[in-house]
Protein backbone atom coordinates (compact mmCIF):
# COMPACT_ATOMS: atom_id res chain seq x y z
CA UNK A 1 0.00 0.00 0.00
CA UNK A 2 1.40 3.21 -1.28
CA UNK A 3 1.61 6.37 1.56
CA UNK A 4 -0.74 8.33 -0.94
CA UNK A 5 -3.21 5.72 -0.77
CA UNK A 6 -3.31 5.18 3.50
CA UNK A 7 -6.67 5.26 4.46
CA UNK A 8 -6.63 5.24 8.25
CA UNK A 9 -9.08 2.98 9.67
CA UNK A 10 -10.74 4.76 12.74
CA UNK A 11 -13.59 2.27 15.05
CA UNK A 12 -15.36 4.89 16.84
CA UNK A 13 -17.19 4.32 20.15
CA UNK A 14 -20.12 6.63 20.51
CA UNK A 15 -22.60 7.71 23.08
CA UNK A 16 -26.29 7.75 22.15
CA UNK A 17 -26.99 11.09 23.66
CA UNK A 18 -24.36 13.30 21.76
CA UNK A 19 -21.36 12.17 19.54
CA UNK A 20 -23.46 9.34 17.61
CA UNK A 21 -26.54 12.36 17.46
CA UNK A 22 -24.47 14.11 16.25
CA UNK A 23 -22.97 11.85 13.56
CA UNK A 24 -26.04 11.35 12.37
CA UNK A 25 -27.08 14.98 12.19
CA UNK A 26 -23.37 14.87 10.05
CA UNK A 27 -24.66 13.04 7.63
CA UNK A 28 -28.27 14.58 7.49
CA UNK A 29 -26.75 17.67 6.93
CA UNK A 30 -24.12 16.66 3.73
CA UNK A 31 -21.25 17.09 5.95
CA UNK A 32 -18.07 15.31 4.11
CA UNK A 33 -15.55 13.40 5.97
CA UNK A 34 -13.29 10.67 5.72
CA UNK A 35 -15.10 7.25 5.09
CA UNK A 36 -12.61 5.20 7.16
CA UNK A 37 -14.28 5.46 10.68
CA UNK A 38 -16.48 2.26 11.23
CA UNK A 39 -18.96 3.32 14.23
CA UNK A 40 -20.01 1.17 17.39
CA UNK A 41 -22.87 2.90 19.38
CA UNK A 42 -22.77 2.89 22.81
CA UNK A 43 -25.21 3.80 25.10
CA UNK A 44 -22.53 5.89 27.70
CA UNK A 45 -18.89 6.93 26.90
CA UNK A 46 -18.59 5.88 30.53
CA UNK A 47 -19.75 2.28 29.54
CA UNK A 48 -16.59 1.38 27.40
CA UNK A 49 -14.02 -1.16 28.68
CA UNK A 50 -10.73 -0.51 27.83
CA UNK A 51 -10.80 -4.23 26.32
CA UNK A 52 -12.42 -3.09 23.25
CA UNK A 53 -10.12 -0.25 22.69
CA UNK A 54 -7.53 -2.65 23.14
CA UNK A 55 -8.64 -5.52 20.87
CA UNK A 56 -9.17 -2.80 18.06
CA UNK A 57 -5.65 -1.29 18.41
CA UNK A 58 -3.90 -4.90 18.67
CA UNK A 59 -5.71 -6.34 15.49
CA UNK A 60 -4.72 -2.76 13.36
CA UNK A 61 -7.00 0.28 13.75
CA UNK A 62 -5.24 2.87 12.80
CA UNK A 63 -6.91 4.51 15.37
CA UNK A 64 -9.63 4.75 17.98
CA UNK A 65 -12.05 7.87 18.80
CA UNK A 66 -14.49 7.54 21.88
CA UNK A 67 -16.77 10.34 21.41
CA UNK A 68 -19.27 11.56 24.39
CA UNK A 69 -21.41 14.57 26.08
CA UNK A 70 -19.44 18.02 27.31
CA UNK A 71 -19.09 17.84 31.30
CA UNK A 72 -22.16 18.46 32.25
CA UNK A 73 -24.53 16.94 29.71
CA UNK A 74 -23.91 13.49 29.98
CA UNK A 75 -27.29 11.80 29.70
CA UNK A 76 -26.57 9.93 33.45
CA UNK A 77 -24.94 12.85 34.61
CA UNK A 78 -21.36 11.92 34.94
CA UNK A 79 -20.78 8.65 32.96
CA UNK A 80 -18.26 11.01 30.52
CA UNK A 81 -16.51 12.22 33.09
CA UNK A 82 -15.72 8.65 33.99
CA UNK A 83 -14.29 7.90 30.96
CA UNK A 84 -12.21 10.47 30.74
CA UNK A 85 -10.44 8.90 33.85
CA UNK A 86 -10.43 5.70 32.02
CA UNK A 87 -9.01 6.80 28.70
CA UNK A 88 -6.37 8.82 30.80
CA UNK A 89 -4.98 5.54 32.71
CA UNK A 90 -4.75 3.52 28.79
CA UNK A 91 -2.64 6.24 27.28
CA UNK A 92 -0.73 6.58 30.44
CA UNK A 93 -0.16 2.54 30.36
CA UNK A 94 0.54 2.87 26.78
CA UNK A 95 3.06 6.07 26.93
CA UNK A 96 4.72 3.75 29.40
CA UNK A 97 5.09 0.78 27.29
CA UNK A 98 6.05 2.84 24.28
CA UNK A 99 2.57 2.20 22.59
CA UNK A 100 1.20 5.39 20.66
CA UNK A 101 -0.60 7.03 23.19
CA UNK A 102 -2.25 9.36 20.15
CA UNK A 103 -3.69 6.23 18.67
CA UNK A 104 -6.81 6.77 21.28
CA UNK A 105 -8.52 10.38 20.75
CA UNK A 106 -11.25 10.90 23.28
CA UNK A 107 -13.68 14.03 22.28
CA UNK A 108 -17.13 15.78 23.61
CA UNK A 109 -18.93 16.37 20.74
CA UNK A 110 -22.79 17.00 21.55
CA UNK A 111 -26.02 15.86 19.27
CA UNK A 112 -26.19 19.36 17.60
CA UNK A 113 -23.04 19.34 16.33
CA UNK A 114 -23.02 17.43 13.58
CA UNK A 115 -20.40 20.27 12.05
CA UNK A 116 -17.76 19.75 14.63
CA UNK A 117 -18.05 15.57 14.51
CA UNK A 118 -17.32 15.84 10.49
CA UNK A 119 -13.93 18.08 11.97
CA UNK A 120 -12.81 15.84 14.25
CA UNK A 121 -12.91 13.15 11.69
CA UNK A 122 -10.75 15.35 8.88
CA UNK A 123 -8.37 16.43 11.79
CA UNK A 124 -7.94 12.30 13.27
CA UNK A 125 -7.65 11.69 9.00
CA UNK A 126 -4.83 13.78 8.76
CA UNK A 127 -3.09 13.16 12.28
CA UNK A 128 -3.35 9.55 11.65
CA UNK A 129 -2.25 9.97 7.59
CA UNK A 130 0.98 11.64 9.09
CA UNK A 131 1.58 8.81 11.98
CA UNK A 132 1.46 6.25 9.64
CA UNK A 133 -0.34 2.60 9.16
CA UNK A 134 -0.72 1.07 12.96
CA UNK A 135 2.57 -1.49 13.07
CA UNK A 136 0.67 -3.38 15.31
CA UNK A 137 -1.60 -4.46 11.89
CA UNK A 138 1.51 -6.62 10.85
CA UNK A 139 2.26 -8.23 14.20
CA UNK A 140 0.71 -11.79 14.53
CA UNK A 141 2.60 -12.34 17.84
CA UNK A 142 0.39 -10.49 20.31
CA UNK B 1 -0.76 5.24 68.85
CA UNK B 2 0.59 3.71 71.26
CA UNK B 3 3.98 1.05 71.79
CA UNK B 4 5.15 -1.30 74.23
CA UNK B 5 8.49 -3.51 74.72
CA UNK B 6 8.78 -6.50 76.39
CA UNK B 7 12.23 -8.00 77.60
CA UNK B 8 12.75 -11.50 76.31
CA UNK B 9 14.43 -14.52 78.25
CA UNK B 10 16.57 -16.25 75.76
CA UNK B 11 14.92 -17.78 72.49
CA UNK B 12 11.95 -16.64 73.83
CA UNK B 13 10.56 -14.32 70.97
CA UNK B 14 7.99 -16.50 69.18
CA UNK B 15 6.61 -18.23 73.06
CA UNK B 16 5.91 -14.31 73.43
CA UNK B 17 4.24 -13.94 70.92
CA UNK B 18 2.54 -17.44 71.21
CA UNK B 19 1.75 -16.20 74.79
CA UNK B 20 0.23 -12.79 73.47
CA UNK B 21 -1.77 -14.16 70.72
CA UNK B 22 -3.29 -16.73 73.04
CA UNK B 23 -4.37 -13.95 75.41
CA UNK B 24 -5.79 -12.22 72.44
CA UNK B 25 -7.80 -15.55 71.36
CA UNK B 26 -9.24 -16.22 75.04
CA UNK B 27 -10.23 -12.26 75.47
CA UNK B 28 -13.56 -11.43 73.73
CA UNK B 29 -11.40 -9.00 70.99
CA UNK B 30 -11.19 -11.96 68.66
CA UNK B 31 -13.51 -14.86 68.20
CA UNK B 32 -10.16 -16.49 65.95
CA UNK B 33 -7.23 -16.25 64.68
CA UNK B 34 -5.09 -16.32 61.36
CA UNK B 35 -1.78 -16.81 61.66
CA UNK B 36 1.27 -18.45 59.47
CA UNK B 37 1.84 -21.85 61.38
CA UNK B 38 4.39 -24.80 60.39
CA UNK B 39 3.06 -26.93 57.39
CA UNK B 40 2.43 -30.59 58.73
CA UNK B 41 5.98 -31.29 56.00
CA UNK B 42 8.14 -28.61 58.07
CA UNK B 43 9.26 -26.75 55.29
CA UNK B 44 6.65 -24.16 54.88
CA UNK B 45 4.55 -22.16 56.30
CA UNK B 46 1.03 -21.51 55.60
CA UNK B 47 -1.87 -19.19 57.20
CA UNK B 48 -3.83 -21.22 59.70
CA UNK B 49 -7.43 -20.18 60.60
CA UNK B 50 -7.12 -21.08 64.44
CA UNK B 51 -9.88 -21.28 67.28
CA UNK B 52 -8.16 -23.38 69.31
CA UNK B 53 -4.95 -21.54 71.45
CA UNK B 54 -3.35 -25.09 71.46
CA UNK B 55 -2.96 -25.06 68.01
CA UNK B 56 -1.13 -22.00 68.64
CA UNK B 57 2.17 -24.27 68.60
CA UNK B 58 4.40 -23.87 65.36
CA UNK B 59 3.33 -20.61 64.33
CA UNK B 60 5.75 -18.02 63.24
CA UNK B 61 4.62 -14.58 62.53
CA UNK B 62 7.62 -13.56 60.54
CA UNK B 63 8.31 -16.77 58.19
CA UNK B 64 9.53 -15.31 55.17
CA UNK B 65 7.64 -17.13 52.93
CA UNK B 66 4.56 -15.87 51.55
CA UNK B 67 3.12 -19.05 49.35
CA UNK B 68 -0.58 -17.31 48.90
CA UNK B 69 -1.23 -13.00 49.84
CA UNK B 70 -3.20 -13.60 52.81
CA UNK B 71 -5.63 -10.53 51.28
CA UNK B 72 -6.78 -13.31 49.38
CA UNK B 73 -7.71 -15.67 52.03
CA UNK B 74 -9.21 -12.46 54.00
CA UNK B 75 -11.69 -11.77 51.48
CA UNK B 76 -13.11 -15.35 51.50
CA UNK B 77 -13.17 -15.02 55.03
CA UNK B 78 -15.02 -11.46 55.22
CA UNK B 79 -16.57 -10.74 52.35
CA UNK B 80 -19.10 -10.88 54.30
CA UNK B 81 -19.44 -10.20 57.77
CA UNK B 82 -18.19 -13.41 59.59
CA UNK B 83 -19.88 -12.65 62.79
CA UNK B 84 -17.12 -12.47 65.12
CA UNK B 85 -13.67 -10.48 65.12
CA UNK B 86 -10.89 -12.15 63.16
CA UNK B 87 -7.10 -10.86 64.15
CA UNK B 88 -5.08 -11.71 61.37
CA UNK B 89 -1.76 -11.57 61.09
CA UNK B 90 -0.03 -10.37 57.53
CA UNK B 91 2.74 -8.72 56.31
CA UNK B 92 2.78 -5.05 55.29
CA UNK B 93 2.03 -5.73 51.38
CA UNK B 94 -0.92 -8.21 52.01
CA UNK B 95 -2.30 -5.43 55.02
CA UNK B 96 -1.87 -3.29 51.94
CA UNK B 97 -4.16 -5.24 49.75
CA UNK B 98 -6.45 -5.27 52.80
CA UNK B 99 -6.93 -1.76 52.34
CA UNK B 100 -7.68 -1.96 48.42
CA UNK B 101 -10.07 -5.34 48.49
CA UNK B 102 -11.84 -2.57 51.16
CA UNK B 103 -12.39 -0.36 48.99
CA UNK B 104 -13.73 -2.67 46.51
CA UNK B 105 -16.48 -4.22 49.46
CA UNK B 106 -14.20 -7.53 48.92
CA UNK B 107 -13.55 -7.69 52.78
CA UNK B 108 -15.15 -6.61 56.07
CA UNK B 109 -12.77 -3.94 57.67
CA UNK B 110 -14.68 -4.12 60.86
CA UNK B 111 -14.88 -8.19 61.58
CA UNK B 112 -10.86 -7.65 61.22
CA UNK B 113 -7.58 -6.88 64.07
CA UNK B 114 -5.34 -6.79 61.71
CA UNK B 115 -2.14 -7.30 63.40
CA UNK B 116 1.00 -6.61 60.71
CA UNK B 117 4.65 -7.87 60.98
CA UNK B 118 7.87 -5.81 59.81
CA UNK B 119 8.72 -7.66 56.81
CA UNK B 120 12.25 -8.59 56.61
CA UNK B 121 12.00 -10.08 52.91
CA UNK B 122 10.76 -13.41 51.57
CA UNK B 123 11.82 -15.98 49.68
CA UNK B 124 9.56 -18.14 47.39
CA UNK B 125 8.37 -20.97 48.74
CA UNK B 126 10.68 -23.69 46.86
CA UNK B 127 13.74 -21.89 48.24
CA UNK B 128 12.73 -21.79 51.28
CA UNK B 129 11.84 -24.96 51.78
CA UNK B 130 15.42 -25.94 50.47
CA UNK B 131 17.10 -23.69 53.18
CA UNK B 132 14.59 -25.42 55.65
CA UNK B 133 15.65 -28.67 54.66
CA UNK B 134 19.59 -28.12 54.30
CA UNK B 135 18.83 -27.21 58.49
CA UNK B 136 18.65 -23.61 58.47
CA UNK B 137 16.36 -21.55 60.49
CA UNK B 138 15.77 -18.92 57.68
CA UNK B 139 13.27 -16.94 60.02
CA UNK B 140 15.39 -16.76 63.22
CA UNK B 141 18.78 -15.77 60.83
CA UNK B 142 16.66 -12.98 59.57
CA UNK B 143 15.06 -11.46 63.08
CA UNK B 144 18.68 -11.16 64.30
CA UNK B 145 19.77 -9.12 61.74
CA UNK B 146 16.70 -7.02 61.95
CA UNK B 147 18.47 -4.43 64.69
CA UNK B 148 21.06 -3.00 62.41
CA UNK B 149 18.57 -2.53 59.39
CA UNK B 150 20.80 -4.69 56.74
CA UNK B 151 18.96 -8.03 56.55
CA UNK B 152 20.58 -10.15 53.89
CA UNK B 153 18.97 -13.08 51.60
CA UNK B 154 21.07 -16.47 52.73
CA UNK B 155 23.94 -17.24 50.28
CA UNK B 156 22.54 -20.02 49.18
CA UNK B 157 19.37 -18.26 48.20
CA UNK B 158 17.86 -14.60 47.10
CA UNK B 159 15.06 -12.66 48.18
CA UNK B 160 11.98 -12.52 46.19
CA UNK B 161 12.48 -9.69 43.32
CA UNK B 162 9.19 -7.51 44.75
CA UNK B 163 10.56 -7.76 48.28
CA UNK B 164 14.21 -6.69 46.91
CA UNK B 165 12.48 -3.15 45.77
CA UNK B 166 9.80 -3.13 48.30
CA UNK B 167 9.53 0.35 49.78
CA UNK B 168 6.98 -0.90 52.89
CA UNK B 169 8.73 -2.99 54.67
CA UNK B 170 6.63 -1.53 57.81
CA UNK B 171 3.63 -0.21 58.48
CA UNK B 172 2.05 2.50 61.00
CA UNK B 173 -1.22 1.98 62.76
CA UNK B 174 -2.85 4.23 60.72
CA UNK B 175 -4.36 1.44 58.28
CA UNK B 176 -3.63 -1.77 60.68
CA UNK B 177 -4.73 -1.98 64.43
CA UNK B 178 -1.71 -3.60 65.72
CA UNK B 179 2.06 -3.77 64.52
CA UNK B 180 4.94 -6.18 65.87
CA UNK B 181 8.49 -4.05 64.85
CA UNK B 182 11.09 -6.00 63.76
CA UNK B 183 13.73 -3.49 62.26
CA UNK B 184 15.66 -1.94 64.52
CA UNK B 185 14.66 -4.30 67.70
CA UNK B 186 17.10 -6.90 69.47
CA UNK B 187 14.76 -9.11 68.64
CA UNK B 188 16.61 -11.79 71.20
CA UNK B 189 16.38 -9.22 74.04
CA UNK B 190 13.15 -7.47 73.39
CA UNK B 191 9.77 -7.88 71.75
CA UNK B 192 8.01 -4.37 70.39
CA UNK B 193 4.14 -3.73 69.88
CA UNK B 194 2.33 -0.78 68.80
CA UNK B 195 -1.28 -0.58 68.80
CA UNK B 196 -3.71 2.01 68.12
CA UNK B 197 -4.56 4.20 71.08
CA UNK B 198 -7.65 2.56 71.37
CA UNK B 199 -7.33 -0.85 71.14
CA UNK B 200 -4.05 -0.14 73.31
CA UNK B 201 -6.22 0.67 76.21
CA UNK B 202 -8.49 -1.89 75.50
CA UNK B 203 -5.72 -4.20 75.77
CA UNK B 204 -3.98 -2.69 78.72
CA UNK B 205 -7.52 -3.09 80.53
CA UNK B 206 -7.84 -6.79 79.69
CA UNK B 207 -4.15 -7.80 80.62
CA UNK B 208 -3.37 -8.76 77.08
CA UNK B 209 -0.68 -6.35 76.75
CA UNK B 210 0.63 -3.47 78.87
CA UNK B 211 1.31 -0.78 76.88
CA UNK B 212 4.73 1.33 78.86
CA UNK B 213 5.09 3.79 76.04
CA UNK B 214 8.54 2.81 74.76
CA UNK B 215 10.65 5.48 72.64
CA UNK B 216 11.15 3.88 69.19
CA UNK B 217 13.36 7.00 67.35
CA UNK B 218 16.28 4.15 66.24
CA UNK B 219 13.20 1.83 64.84
CA UNK B 220 12.20 4.58 62.87
CA UNK B 221 15.45 5.77 61.89
CA UNK B 222 16.27 2.16 60.74
CA UNK B 223 13.20 2.01 58.60
CA UNK B 224 13.65 5.22 56.96
CA UNK B 225 17.42 3.88 55.94
CA UNK B 226 15.95 0.65 54.59
CA UNK B 227 13.21 2.57 52.29
CA UNK B 228 15.73 5.16 51.05
CA UNK B 229 17.72 1.86 50.28
CA UNK B 230 14.62 0.01 48.88
CA UNK B 231 13.62 2.82 46.77
CA UNK B 232 17.12 3.17 44.93
CA UNK B 233 16.86 -0.43 44.39
CA UNK B 234 13.45 0.18 43.23
CA UNK B 235 14.29 2.91 40.66
CA UNK B 236 17.48 1.26 39.59
CA UNK B 237 15.64 -2.50 38.41
CA UNK B 238 12.49 -0.61 37.42
CA UNK B 239 15.06 2.16 34.95
CA UNK B 240 16.61 -1.50 33.39
CA UNK B 241 13.25 -2.89 32.64
CA UNK B 242 11.49 0.59 31.58
CA UNK B 243 14.84 0.71 28.90
CA UNK B 244 13.94 -3.22 27.59
CA UNK B 245 10.55 -2.85 27.35
CA UNK B 246 9.46 0.21 25.55
CA UNK B 247 7.96 -1.21 22.40
CA UNK B 248 6.03 -3.38 21.04
CA UNK B 249 9.00 -5.44 20.47
CA UNK B 250 9.75 -5.18 23.72
CA UNK B 251 6.85 -6.16 25.21
CA UNK B 252 6.71 -9.15 22.79
CA UNK B 253 10.20 -10.35 24.06
CA UNK B 254 8.86 -10.24 28.01
CA UNK B 255 5.42 -12.24 26.88
CA UNK B 256 7.21 -14.61 24.57
CA UNK B 257 6.76 -17.54 27.12
CA UNK B 258 3.87 -16.63 28.67
CA UNK B 259 1.58 -19.85 28.41
CA UNK B 260 -1.70 -17.91 28.86
CA UNK B 261 -2.36 -19.91 32.58
CA UNK B 262 -3.66 -17.05 34.19
CA UNK B 263 -1.70 -17.84 37.26
CA UNK B 264 -0.61 -14.02 37.77
CA UNK B 265 -3.83 -13.04 37.82
CA UNK B 266 -5.41 -16.52 39.94
CA UNK B 267 -2.85 -15.17 42.81
CA UNK B 268 -2.98 -11.46 42.34
CA UNK B 269 -4.80 -9.93 45.78
CA UNK B 270 -6.49 -7.15 43.54
CA UNK B 271 -7.58 -9.16 40.71
CA UNK B 272 -10.99 -9.83 43.00
CA UNK B 273 -13.41 -10.13 40.15
CA UNK B 274 -15.29 -13.56 40.64
CA UNK B 275 -15.44 -14.08 36.89
CA UNK B 276 -12.52 -12.07 34.50
CA UNK B 277 -13.43 -10.98 31.80
CA UNK B 278 -11.20 -12.78 29.94
CA UNK B 279 -12.58 -16.23 31.61
CA UNK B 280 -16.36 -15.32 30.47
CA UNK B 281 -17.94 -15.58 27.54
CA UNK B 282 -16.56 -12.36 25.87
CA UNK B 283 -13.29 -14.21 25.11
CA UNK B 284 -15.36 -17.48 23.67
CA UNK B 285 -14.88 -17.29 20.10
CA UNK B 286 -15.93 -19.63 17.70
CA UNK B 287 -13.84 -21.15 15.05
CA UNK B 288 -14.32 -18.78 12.19
CA UNK B 289 -13.85 -15.89 14.24
CA UNK B 290 -10.44 -17.39 15.07
CA UNK B 291 -9.84 -18.09 11.11
CA UNK B 292 -11.18 -14.67 10.52
CA UNK B 293 -8.56 -13.06 12.30
CA UNK B 294 -5.71 -15.21 11.03
CA UNK B 295 -6.82 -14.28 7.64
CA UNK B 296 -7.02 -10.79 8.21
CA UNK B 297 -3.11 -10.63 9.73
CA UNK B 298 -1.84 -13.75 8.06
CA UNK B 299 -1.45 -15.79 11.11
CA UNK B 300 -2.50 -15.17 15.03
CA UNK B 301 -0.23 -16.23 18.04
CA UNK B 302 -2.49 -19.19 19.64
CA UNK B 303 -3.88 -19.13 22.10
CA UNK B 304 -5.24 -15.81 20.91
CA UNK B 305 -4.82 -12.81 22.97
CA UNK B 306 -1.92 -12.60 24.95
CA UNK B 307 -0.44 -9.42 24.57
CA UNK B 308 -4.20 -8.40 25.27
CA UNK B 309 -4.68 -9.83 28.77
CA UNK B 310 -2.01 -8.68 30.27
CA UNK B 311 -2.56 -4.95 29.13
CA UNK B 312 -5.91 -5.14 29.90
CA UNK B 313 -5.54 -6.68 33.68
CA UNK B 314 -2.65 -3.58 33.67
CA UNK B 315 -5.92 -0.83 32.67
CA UNK B 316 -8.53 -2.93 35.14
CA UNK B 317 -6.22 -3.18 38.69
CA UNK B 318 -2.50 -1.15 37.83
CA UNK B 319 -3.97 1.68 39.69
CA UNK B 320 -4.13 -0.92 43.06
CA UNK B 321 -1.11 -2.84 42.54
CA UNK B 322 0.74 -3.07 45.68
CA UNK B 323 3.30 -4.76 44.55
CA UNK B 324 3.55 -8.02 46.16
CA UNK B 325 4.61 -10.08 43.34
CA UNK B 326 2.96 -12.45 43.71
CA UNK B 327 2.39 -13.18 39.89
CA UNK B 328 6.29 -13.30 39.63
CA UNK B 329 5.95 -16.25 42.10
CA UNK B 330 2.53 -17.83 39.81
CA UNK B 331 4.43 -17.35 36.67
CA UNK B 332 5.88 -20.95 35.86
CA UNK B 333 8.34 -19.14 33.14
CA UNK B 334 9.54 -16.39 35.30
CA UNK B 335 8.40 -13.68 33.25
CA UNK B 336 8.86 -10.58 35.49
CA UNK B 337 5.05 -9.45 35.95
CA UNK B 338 5.75 -7.54 38.83
CA UNK B 339 8.31 -5.00 37.13
CA UNK B 340 5.72 -4.62 34.57
CA UNK B 341 3.21 -3.93 36.66
CA UNK B 342 5.52 -1.82 39.16
CA UNK B 343 6.62 0.57 36.18
CA UNK B 344 3.30 0.80 34.46
CA UNK B 345 1.54 1.69 38.03
CA UNK B 346 4.34 4.13 39.04
CA UNK B 347 3.49 6.31 36.33
CA UNK B 348 -0.46 5.92 36.33
CA UNK B 349 -0.58 6.36 40.50
CA UNK B 350 1.83 9.31 40.09
CA UNK B 351 -1.04 10.49 37.66
CA UNK B 352 -4.08 10.43 39.64
CA UNK B 353 -2.37 11.20 42.78
CA UNK B 354 -2.82 7.65 44.24
CA UNK B 355 -0.80 5.72 46.35
CA UNK B 356 -2.79 2.33 47.11
CA UNK B 357 -2.92 1.14 50.43
CA UNK B 358 -2.64 4.46 52.01
CA UNK B 359 -5.94 4.92 53.40
CA UNK B 360 -9.09 3.81 53.34
CA UNK B 361 -10.83 6.90 52.95
CA UNK B 362 -9.07 7.64 49.53
CA UNK B 363 -11.63 6.05 46.92
CA UNK B 364 -10.45 4.08 44.18
CA UNK B 365 -9.62 6.23 41.32
CA UNK B 366 -11.74 4.52 38.78
CA UNK B 367 -14.82 4.93 40.95
CA UNK B 368 -14.48 8.81 41.19
CA UNK B 369 -13.54 11.43 39.12
CA UNK B 370 -13.20 15.37 39.44
CA UNK B 371 -14.65 17.96 37.04
CA UNK B 372 -11.73 19.14 35.48
CA UNK B 373 -8.70 17.27 35.75
CA UNK B 374 -6.93 14.91 33.12
CA UNK B 375 -7.62 17.25 30.19
CA UNK B 376 -3.93 16.93 28.86
CA UNK B 377 -3.75 13.14 29.95
CA UNK B 378 -6.68 12.20 28.51
CA UNK B 379 -5.27 14.07 25.17
CA UNK B 380 -7.89 16.60 24.81
CA UNK B 381 -6.12 19.94 25.72
CA UNK B 382 -6.95 22.32 23.29
CA UNK B 383 -10.26 21.02 22.19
Amino acid sequence: MSDSKFEPRIVGFLCHWCTYTGADLAGTTRQQYPAGIRIIHLMCSGAIDVVYVLKSLLDGADGVLIGGCHPGDCHYQTGNLKARRRIALLRSIMDTLGLDQERVWLRWISASEGRLFAETIREYDGALQSQGQNPLADEWDL
Amino acid sequence: MKTTVIDLSADSFNGEIEAFLTRLLESDLVGSLLVPKKTTGGDNYVHALIKNPALLADTDIGAPVMPVQAARIISNLTFRDPGEKIGVVVKPCEARALVELAKFKQITREALVIIVVDCLGTYEPKAFSALVKSGKSPALDLRKQAVTGACNADDSAAFRSACEICEYPALDTSVVDIVVGLWGVDTEKQLYIEANDELADVMNEKNILEFNGQDNSKRQEIIASVKAERSNSCTQVLGDFSSKVNSIKGIQELLSTCMRCHNCMINCPICYCRECVFRSPTFEHTPDQYLSWANDKGAIRMPANTVMFHLTRLNHMVISCIGCGMCDTACPNDISVMSLFRTVGNNAQKMMEYEPGRSYDEPAPATTFQDTELVTEAGMSGH
